[in-house]
């Protein structure tokens, strides 16, 4: 079986492999949270997608831009999980476009839960700078961890008025 | 890392893999090839990990028409570094028990030797597919109901 690279050991955890400084610098960046470093790779017009329930989890979804992107990674992502390292079993790279496959091991601020599950990265960089990130994860595997217990998908969720229609104090 | 694929056989793969037609893909596959497909096997019965040309064939043949009928398999990205295929794919598909329309995306990697696929990796936003499965925003944070099994006796 072929070894993971960490992400967070890039370049040394891939010494067989030629890893671009742009690539190394990223993931350098993005588990650090350093914002410094997110300046430096991150590209102004950079497209941050996050292909999750962002229904479940405010973190998912798409964001646009390099201010929205730092916000997403050093602020509301912290809120809810660290993430350790990408342990990737399989990392190409092809010129300025980078593919990823493997695993994410994370820990979840609420609970000290410990995460583990597999996810996929698509990179573009331009002039070594991030133009576009995509990741898509196991997602029902992900939510199972998070919430602690089985998902039943009959369980819908419920519609709730805020405020109840008869309320005397509405009425003007 | 092996010998280096071709973009021709990553794209012959390819259209075969979009067929769904197993006497078509046959011919891709490395006799002990390893198949993954992660997501919970409980809602779509061809997650899983398979190994070998015949039961991948019966996965593709077999089980997945089963449940899912593709109407759209559409590469939107490939990359290829040595023996490597990754590709991103749009996918639309109607669930053969509702005719519900699911549509979404797929990550693909897939190894080659000798221009033969000998490891295929999938994966999907799987709580995004159960929901179009299920037809509403599921509540994961509701625990299940606890079901007493049938086969407790109290004396």
């Amino acid at each position: 079986m072929t070894a993971s690279i960490s992400a967070r050991g890039l370049p040394g955890s891939a010494p067989d492999r030629a890893i671009p400084d742009f690539l190394a610098a990223f993931y350098r960046a993005y588990l650090s949270r350093d914002e410094t470093l997110l300046q430096q790779i991150l590209h102004d017009d950079v497209e941050w997608l996050l292909m999750d329930p962002a229904d479940q989890l405010d973190i998912y979804g798409r964001r646009n831009g390099k201010a929205e992107t730092i916000e997403l990674i050093t602020r509301i992502m912290p809120c809810y999980f660290e993430i350790l390292d990408f342990e990737f079993e399989h990392l190409l790279v092809d010129g300025q476009r980078v593919a990823a496959y493997g695993r994410v091991r994370a820990r979840q601020r609420e609970t000290g839960r410990a995460l583990c599950f597999r996810g996929a990265h698509f990179l573009r960089f331009e002039n070594g700078k991030l133009m576009s990130f995509r990741s898509m994860a196991d997602t029902f595997d992900l939510v199972e961890q998070v919430v602690g217990h089985p998902i039943d998908i009959t369980k819908r969720v419920e519609r709730v008025t805020l405020v109840p229609e008869e309320d005397a104090l509405l009425i003007v | 890392m092996g010998e280096p694929v071709s973009r021709a056989s990553v794209q012959s793969f390819y259209e075969a893999l979009a067929s769904r037609d197993p006497l078509r893909l046959a011919p891709h596959l490395a006799d002990d090839v390893e198949w993954l497909t992660v997501g919970p096997a409980e809602i779509f019965s061809f997650c899983g990990y398979r190994r070998g040309k015949a039961a991948v064939l019966d996965c593709i043949g077999r089980l997945m028409p089963a449940t899912l009928a593709i109407k759209r398999f559409e590469p939107a990205d490939i990359v290829i570094d040595g023996d490597t295929a990754a590709i991103i794919n749009n996918v639309s598909a109607v669930r053969k028990d509702n005719g519900r329309i699911l549509s979404y995306q797929t990550a693909i990697f897939v190894v080659f030797s000798a221009g033969k696929a000998v490891s295929v990796k999938g994966l999907a936003d799987t709580f995004d597919m159960a929901e179009q499965v299920v037809g509403h925003r599921i509540d994961a944070f509701s625990v299940p109901d606890r079901q007493v099994p049938k086969d407790v006796i109290a004396l």
